[in-house]
């Protein structure tokens, strides 16, 4: 049998028959060898519009059959009205597709009279087509047609699809690999179909919005109508109704679809075709916006997307989120500027790499809990160190630092924790809406070996660890009023030895969460790692701030501090500052109580608080925070205590003129003559108020405000309003009055800085303090006797006579500790016996005792060339704590007091003193004194020469002078008061002073220039142009002294009473007789060049010590020597 | 060697000339002046050369009369052929013998001679060291003694100088190698290797922390020396590094004071910290404990 090579159906013919035109039966008879379900697209028909035919066909068999299917027509219908759904979106697929217009009637006419024969064939075919199809596709109502290139296709051009004229939209038969094409769960133009009834309901109402605008729309789009009244069954009531109701509306509320955003319409048939408006709204109500702590003002607030499996089962955009579905771990654009995965919309989200930081810093020990977070870590191996935090600030945009400590549906927000392998583990759980969370976790590896750098990957969440020999200290450990000026001291040290070039950095973020100005923040470097393998950089922050992150050069970490916040109170605290040129000592009250010293308990522990707990930790870079800013602790059971060294420490290299930041770039060394300083470190010791040099005013301004700063500290940590507090600060009376305006300004200006305006603020002369202690707390009146108040300091003694309880008489000299210890007159410290006996003793018991550190303080400060600073570093060593721990006893006046050799000194020193006095009185013609206090730090040398309780012997030789001086007919009772604590009596004494007697010293001041001429306060001055004149007087009285003080041995033995052998008494006469007339004579000489010769000043001390002053160093030198 | 350089030379001039005039002979009475003209060549040679050639003629002789006798006339090339084969294959094969007996003593020779000087060497470091061990043991005797105590001074600074010398080289211990001769050497158990170790930090305590064989350049702060592997008593000193010396003189309370007495302040450090004496770990239940008394004496300089 023939077999007939057609694919209709039909009479078979014969040789040459006439045949019938194919109709649509034979058409419709022709069966598809694959039937309808080819995969393959429709492509051998020959016409240039075959696809605009192929959709027509497609939507016909569609709405024939079912709209649900996966024939080739079903495929064709469902791309085509992707194509549709690609315009209706064309913005959010800006950066991926083209609209290109072809327009009939140019383009063809350009086509057809081109000089390309090929060109006008081609122009002469669409005509062709265009003219004999214009009923069936509508062409003779087509002015242009739109076509969607695919910019990211592999060719220039790569047309997917574009409007028609039949059917609204057609596809073309190409096959391209597209990217980014997805609304909700649906990928357009894949193989999974999808009817029009299943889709965005938005665009549903627009195609039906699109038929209602496009007349007679049945007839010029038959298949698609009924396609669409096929879908229209299928509708759920709501968009029926909506599109029932509002369709003109709803057409006109929405956007022209126009080429590149702009200028040409894009129409179909003459109707404008249109564009989704934005689906932020939409987002906004999405189930994983985040859930911020803090109240956010963002229009748009951003998703938070799961990067792993999700089952919450939340709304994403307009659909339930796939649960296998995974956001991104890193989208490198900013999130208003990210389109949102899964989706193609574009809106804010956020990514786990939005988060945390790739790189995760580890410290060399563990972080100290109790004042930093330590995010949760949870260590399960011998790991030392802990991490810093690995977030981004972002995280601190919508959750506070408490945050930290919470937890979400009984899980922490944040954990960090170690995994076998030395793994560490973030897990971060970000709220988001309907009390659910998305969890990210990042996994941190330890570098191959710490010499390389850390090697991470945000986009496949892998992080690295880098770790740091870093910590960091802050003071105050609080968070500021805002009635308090806000001032942190932090230090960051960093010791890295692998990476030393390493760039550091410190940010600080307020509550919030912007990022402190520069101008909020001085930065200065302190040590250097050149120098002491360790870099200390200095930041004073002049505002209160949340978090610092820490930046270097491979990675960023945040330091969540964990300020004190119960601060302040109703108590008073009254202070009192003895600002000595050798010692200072604070003392204070609370609410009037009994004045005991400033102290740092170890209860206190916001004073200051570090990173590292590094109190059992031997390593420099941990320690040298106690140095640079405040030690933990300052008690008396403490290794530092008040009354402290007035001393400085700052960088040798460091230049005044620059800025100087206390507990910056300089800071008072707690430790002096207690342990050794690194080398590049400069003491400054002796602080005076008469060196006007710059540098001298910031190294005294830099230690007036670390005073203030602990007490500040002192009263806001334990309960005390700074409003109701009482400053006064102490001045020695021998200031001038310039000095001691120009010290008022300083301390006035400090104090209001940094404790406010509204606390009281009193100076008074440190010589009228003591007397003050006494009478409150001792009950020793000055009512029917006066009482004399002499203060002992290290340069001068000043005197004070109460009567009636109120201050009459006040004398001042320059004869204290340092006539007898100190390099007086050109001395030095090869010339002091003190040292030259003393120094090698106490250095063999310290040996002895392997005392290593008191050794080499002892042997620094030996190198200093001062004999000031050896002789306070000898007495310093009776309470130093190591030592009474180790029982340990270097008890240097001990030593005196058991030198018999020495003796004598101490007592010429305390009998002209008390000699001198009695003149006074006589001058004046007061009457016996009751009781003599004395008080400042040198005063405890008396006991020297007077062991006992009751200081007999001092008594008796008191009651003798004033018998003598007075011409008494027998010696009076005068009882002497010599504290233990001589130095912190002035201060005790300053906080009880009432307002009333805070008077100025100059007013009651008088002056014994000799003993017969006294200058008074009021009355005619005696200048030092004068001061020649009073020198044989002088001398006659120092040599009726020296009569007074040897003939008393006759009567009062003086070998008997203090063990003073004749040779000595005799040695000492001999040397004093040669010796006295060239000390007064270098004694004035001295004053006259100390006043610049100004010879016009008032003569404010007396003479008659001078022979003194210029003889005891040497004596004591002499006697050493003779002894040796 | 000379012996047999000249037994050889002989040998295979006789075996040469044996091969010559064999191979040359075409009659015997050609032989004959042949064997004249060698004559008169090496008549005026030495003694040794006249015997040689009287050797030779002899035996020219009685071979001549030997061909004459076998009637080898008629057979001339035939003969010619084998006899210098013979005397060919024998000298080379000869010449391989005794170049392979040459070869070898003069290798024997050598290696005698490295073998000497290699003992040489050993025998002098050996004696060296035992010297250095031995004057050692007399200085730390004599440390310990009173009288030392008193000129301690004088001591301390020839250890100084000795241990400025030593410097950089000891660093690691130095290795003592017994390997003169299996069969000669004393036995190797009776000689104790010296072990260098390094220590971090010191405890509060006077305890060394992390001690190993490892040097760490950034951690380890003091070099212990036993005198062997089983010792529980080592002698320390402060190494040199630059980066232990820099932290150590500027925090001298916390790295070195627990276990060092400073004889002057930090403050003086100008790049070095010299152990004057050095300090005494001893091993307590696996820890290296210094006690007060034996701590190292340190200046910094």
């Amino acid at each position: 049998m023939a077999y007939n090579f057609r694919f209709h159906t039909g009479k078979d013919l014969k040789g040459w028959e006439i045949s019938n035109p194919l109709n649509e039966v034979a058409i419709k008879a022709i069966e598809d060898p694959n039937g309808a379900h080819s995969s393959r697209e429709i492509t051998s028909i020959p016409s240039p519009f075959a696809r605009i035919d192929l959709i027509k066909t497609a939507f016909k068999e569609v709405s024939n059959t079912k709209l649900d299917g996966d024939t080739i027509y079903h495929k064709m219908v469902s791309d085509a009205l992707d194509i549709g759904q690609i315009f209706f979106e064309a913005d959010k697929y800006s950066d991926k597709i083209e609209i290109i217009s072809w327009d009939k009637k140019s383009q063809l006419d350009e086509l057809i009279n081109s000089t390309n024969p090929q060109h006008r064939l081609l122009g002469e075919s669409l005509r062709l087509y265009l003219e004999q199809d214009e009923k069936t596709y509508n062409f003779d109502k087509l002015s242009k047609i739109y076509l969607i290139n695919y910019t990211d296709g592999p060719e220039p051009l790569n047309i997917i699809g574009g409007t028609s004229p039949a059917t609204l939209f057609f596809t073309s038969a190409n096959k391209y690999e597209l990217d980014g094409f997805q609304i909700g769960n649906d990928i357009l133009l894949d193989d999974d179909y999808k009817p029009l009834y299943q889709r965005d309901p938005d665009y549903i109402k627009y195609l039906f919005s699109l038929k209602n605008k496009i007349s007679s729309f049945s007839s010029k789009m038959t298949e698609l109508d009924n396609y669409l009244e096929e879908t229209y069954r299928h509708l759920e009531k709501g968009i029926k109704n909506q599109i029932s109701k509002s369709n003109d509306d709803y057409y006109n509320s929405l956007p022209n679809l126009n080429i590149d955003g702009g200028g040409e319409i894009i129409e179909v048939l003459g109707v404008n075709l249109k564009k989704a408006k934005g689906k932020e709204e939409l987002i906004k109500d999405s189930g994983f916006v985040i859930n911020s702590d803090r109240d956010i003002s963002e229009e748009y607030p951003p998703l938070v997307l799961p990067n792993e499996v999700f089952n919450g089962n939340l709304k994403y955009v307009s659909e339930t989120w796939d649960s296998n579905a995974k956001a991104p771990n890193f989208d490198e654009l900013e999130p208003s500027q990210r389109t949102l995965p899964n989706d193609g919309n574009k809106y804010p989200y956020l990514t786990i790499s939005d988060f945390l930081e790739p790189v995760l810093i580890k410290t060399e020990f563990p972080i100290d809990k109790n004042y930093f977070h330590d995010g949760n870590y949870q260590s399960n191996n011998n790991s030392i160190g802990s991490y810093l935090l690995p977030l981004k600030p972002l995280y601190f945009k919508y959750f506070t630092t408490d945050s930290l400590k919470k937890t979400i549906n009984g899980e922490k927000q944040f954990e960090l924790k170690t995994l076998a392998g030395g793994y560490v583990e973030t897990i971060l759980r970000i709220p988001i809406q309907e009390n659910q969370h998305i969890t990210f976790r990042r996994t941190y590896a330890n570098p191959v070996n710490q010499a390389h750098k850390p090697e991470y990957d945000e986009r496949t969440n892998k992080g690295a660890i880098i770790e740091n020999r870093i910590n960091l200290a802050i003071t105050p450990f609080y968070e500021f009023p805002k009635t308090v000026y806000q001032e942190y001291n932090v230090a960051l040290y960093e010791g890295d030895y692998i990476f030393d070039d390493n760039k550091y950095e410190l940010n600080y973020y307020n509550s919030n969460n912007q990022i402190l100005e520069e101008n909020q923040i001085q930065r200065v470097q302190r040590r250097y790692k050149e120098e002491e393998t360790f870099n200390m950089f200095a930041n004073v922050v002049n505002s209160n701030f949340k978090y610092i992150q820490l930046k270097h050069n491979f990675a960023s970490g945040i330091l969540v501090p964990l300020f004190y916040d119960r601060i302040g109170g109703t108590s008073q605290y009254d202070f009192s500052i003895d600002f000595g040129t050798s010692n200072t000592h604070i003392e204070y009250s609370i609410d009037k109580g009994k004045p005991k010293p400033l102290e740092i308990e170890k209860a206190e522990k916001h004073h200051i608080g570090s990173l590292v707990a590094f109190k059992d930790l031997k390593e420099a870079y941990l320690k040298t925070l106690r140095d640079d800013l405040i030690p933990e602790e300052i008690h008396s059971d403490a290794i530092y205590q008040f009354p402290q060294r007035t001393a400085i420490n700052f960088h040798k290299k460091t230049n005044f003129i620059q800025p100087i930041y206390s507990l910056g770039n300089i800071s008072i060394p707690f430790k002096y003559e207690k342990e050794s300083f690194d080398l590049n470190s400069k003491i400054r010791t002796n602080l005076k108020w008469s060196s006007n040099t710059e540098e001298n005013q910031k190294i005294l301004k830099g230690f007036f405000e670390e005073l203030v700063k602990i007490i500040r500290n002192k009263i806001l940590l334990n309960g005390g309003a700074l409003e109701q507090t009482q400053i006064t600060w102490s001045y020695p009376a021998s200031m001038l009055n310039f000095q001691l305006s120009l010290m008022e300004n300083e301390w006035h200006e400090i104090i209001t800085k940094y404790l406010g305006n509204n606390l009281s603020i009193r100076k008074v002369c440190e010589s009228l303090t003591p007397y003050y202690y006494y009478q409150k707390f001792e009950g020793i009146p000055a009512m029917d006797k006066p009482l004399i108040s002499i203060d002992i300091g290290g340069g001068t003694s000043d005197v004070a006579i109460y009567s009636e309880e109120v201050p009459i008489l006040f004398s001042s000299y320059r004869f204290a500790g340092e006539a007898i210890f100190g390099d007086n007159y050109n001395r030095n410290i090869n010339l002091n016996g003190y040292i030259n006996r003393y120094y090698s003793k106490i250095k063999k018991i310290l040996e002895e005792n392997e005392q290593n550190v008191l050794i080499e303080a002892a042997t620094r400060i030996k190198e200093s060339n001062s004999s000031h600073d050896v002789i306070s570093a000898f007495f310093s060593f009776k309470d130093n704590k190591g030592l009474i721990d180790n029982n340990i006893d270097i008890d240097f006046l001990q030593f005196l007091k058991n030198d018999k050799d020495f003796k004598i000194i101490f007592l010429l020193f305390y009998m002209s003193q008390i000699y001198h006095i009695a003149h006074l009185f006589k001058s004046k013609q007061i009457s016996v004194p009751g009781v003599i206090s004395f008080s400042g730090t040198a005063s405890k040398l008396l006991t020297v020469i007077d062991t006992s309780l009751n200081h007999d012997n001092l008594k008796f030789l008191t009651a003798e002078i004033f018998k003598t001086i007075l011409n008494l007919e027998s010696r009076p009772q005068i009882d002497i008061k010599l504290p233990s604590n001589p130095k912190e009596i002035s201060s005790k004494g300053g906080i009880t002073i009432p307002d009333e007697h805070l008077l100025n010293t100059n007013e009651i001041k008088e002056t014994l220039i000799n003993n017969t001429s006294l200058q008074t306060n009021g009355s005619d001055k005696i200048s030092y142009e004068k001061v020649k004149e009073f020198e044989n007087e002088t001398m006659k009285n120092f040599d009726s002294f020296l009569d007074f003080f040897f003939s008393l041995n006759k009567s009062f033995s003086y070998r008997d009473n203090f063990g003073i052998e004749k040779t000595t008494l005799d040695f000492t006469k001999d040397f004093l007789q040669k010796k006295k007339l060239n000390a007064l004579k270098t004694g004035i000489k001295n004053k006259l060049s100390n006043i610049s010769d100004e010879s016009d000043e008032e003569i404010n001390e007396t003479l008659f010590f001078y022979p003194l002053v210029g003889t005891l160093g040497e004596l004591a030198y002499e006697l050493e020597k003779k002894k040796a | 060697m000379k012996t047999y350089l000249k037994t050889l030379f002989i040998f295979i001039i006789l075996v040469n000339f044996s091969c010559s005039v064999d191979a040359t002979s075409e009659s015997p009475n050609e032989n004959q002046v042949k064997t004249q003209k060698t004559k008169s060549n090496i008549k005026d040679s030495s003694n040794l050369e006249e015997n040689l050639s009287k050797v030779v003629s002899n035996t020219q002789t009685l071979k001549t009369n030997d061909s004459l006798d076998s009637n080898l006339a008629s057979n001339s090339y035939t003969s010619k052929y084998n006899f210098w084969m013979f005397g060919f294959l024998i000298s080379i094969v000869t010449i391989f013998i005794l170049l392979w007996f040459l070869i070898k003593k003069h290798f024997k020779n050598e290696e005698l001679f490295q073998k000497k000087e290699h003992y040489k060497n050993n025998y002098n470091k050996i004696f060296n060291q035992l010297k250095s061990l031995q004057d050692e043991k007399n200085e730390f005797q004599k440390k310990y003694t009173k009288e030392n105590k008193i000129n301690k001074s004088k001591n301390d600074l020839k250890e100084i100088t000795q241990t400025k010398k030593l410097g950089n080289k000891d660093e690691k211990s130095e290795e003592i190698v017994f390997d003169i001769d299996n069969g000669t050497s004393a036995p190797q158990q009776s000689i104790k290797k010296p072990i260098t170790l390094y220590a971090e930090k010191t405890s509060e305590n006077g305890m060394f922390s992390n001690v190993s064989e490892q040097k760490d350049i950034h951690k380890s702060i003091f070099k212990l020396i036993l005198k062997d592997e089983t010792s529980t008593t080592a002698e320390f000193e402060v190494l040199d590094t630059d980066f232990i010396l820099k932290l150590a003189a500027n925090s001298p309370d916390t790295y070195l004071y627990s276990v060092c007495k400073p004889e002057n302040s930090n403050q003086n450090f100008n790049g070095e910290i010299v152990t004057i004496k050095k300090g005494i770990a001893h091993k307590v239940d696996g820890k290296w404990v210094i006690k007060n008394d034996n701590k190292a004496t340190i200046k910094f300089q």
